[in-house]
């Protein structure tokens, strides 16, 4: 098996190398406002943390639960802190599944003059154990709009952004 | 499989766009490559569970037929090489996709 997967990649990585370095001068992020979506934990908190160490402006992370997000944001600050990195961290609770939370997640951040350059949509509903049936059609549907309809808005809002910027987008699919 | 030992059949008719995105009767209409993609891979995650015995499941794309939908949309009949249906027996619903339940 392990055969078969290095015929298609030489050099498998497991951990940061150079030539992917927050640190490296050509990829600072200084003066970008980035937005991760599940920005609390894991993967999301991972590049919470590599936009910082690239001296992004603000990175906004959302989740659910504000004090897993209160905590998380304590921890990057910290790190921050001993990186000498200029970034700012911004929480917002925001459940994928509602419109509601979605457009008011946007609408406060342009309030706050936050145009965001960067956007990481990272967050899911992850599903139940079971076939579709079994969970039934509502929990199905109820992922779609977690999984589906919030990223759609989430680029809805991001692409309809007032100003002129280049923006950029990154989905992470897990 | 023959017809006598399948119980039930599914049907799904689906369309070629969800693959044909550059085609031009479908690249004006992403949200229904988006769509019928789901749906369909829908179907396709069910067949790959239940047993043709129990239910048969099959989703078909029926080509690209000049229907009154295109017609009410101003298309006319020869923008593109259209299917005119015969293929399916559009118009005599007792022969129409018999071929796909034997």
């Amino acid at each position: 098996m392990s055969d078969i997967i290095s015929d298609f990649t030489s050099v498998i990585h497991r951990e940061p190398y150079p030539a992917i370095s927050p640190l490296r001068a050509e990829l600072s992020q200084a003066g970008r406002n980035v937005l991760i979506t599940g920005g609390s934990l894991g993967v999301g908190k991972a590049m919470a943390r590599n936009f910082m160490l690239a001296s992004a402006a603000h990175v906004i992370i959302t989740a659910r639960r504000l004090d897993v997000l209160k905590t998380a944001a304590a921890e990057l600050e910290e790190e921050a802190k001993q990186a000498k990195s200029p970034t700012k961290f911004i929480v917002k609770t925001c459940d994928m599944s509602k419109i509601e939370e979605l457009n008011a997640l946007w609408d406060d951040l342009k309030a706050e003059g936050i145009f965001v350059d960067v956007l990481i949509s990272n967050a899911v509903k992850y599903s139940k154990e079971g076939e579709i049936f079994d969970i039934g059609v509502g929990e199905v549907w109820s992922q779609f709009e977690a999984n589906v309809r919030g990223p759609l808005i989430l680029v809805d809002r991001f692409y309809k952004q007032d100003g002129e910027k280049q923006k950029v987008s990154v989905t992470v699919s897990l | 499989v023959s017809i006598i030992d399948i119980s039930q059949l599914l049907i799904n008719v689906t369309t070629g766009a969800m693959h044909m995105v550059q085609h031009p009767m479908v690249r004006g209409r992403p949200a229904y490559s988006l769509n019928k993609a789901s749906a369909t891979y829908a179907f396709q995650l069910l067949a790959d569970k239940v047993t043709p015995d129990k239910i048969q499941i099959i989703s078909f794309h029926p080509g690209l037929i000049y229907s009154g939908a295109w017609e009410a949309e101003g298309v006319p009949r020869d923008a593109v090489p259209f299917d005119d249906g015969k293929h399916l027996a559009l118009g005599n619903s007792k022969k129409s996709c018999i071929w796909l339940t034997c």
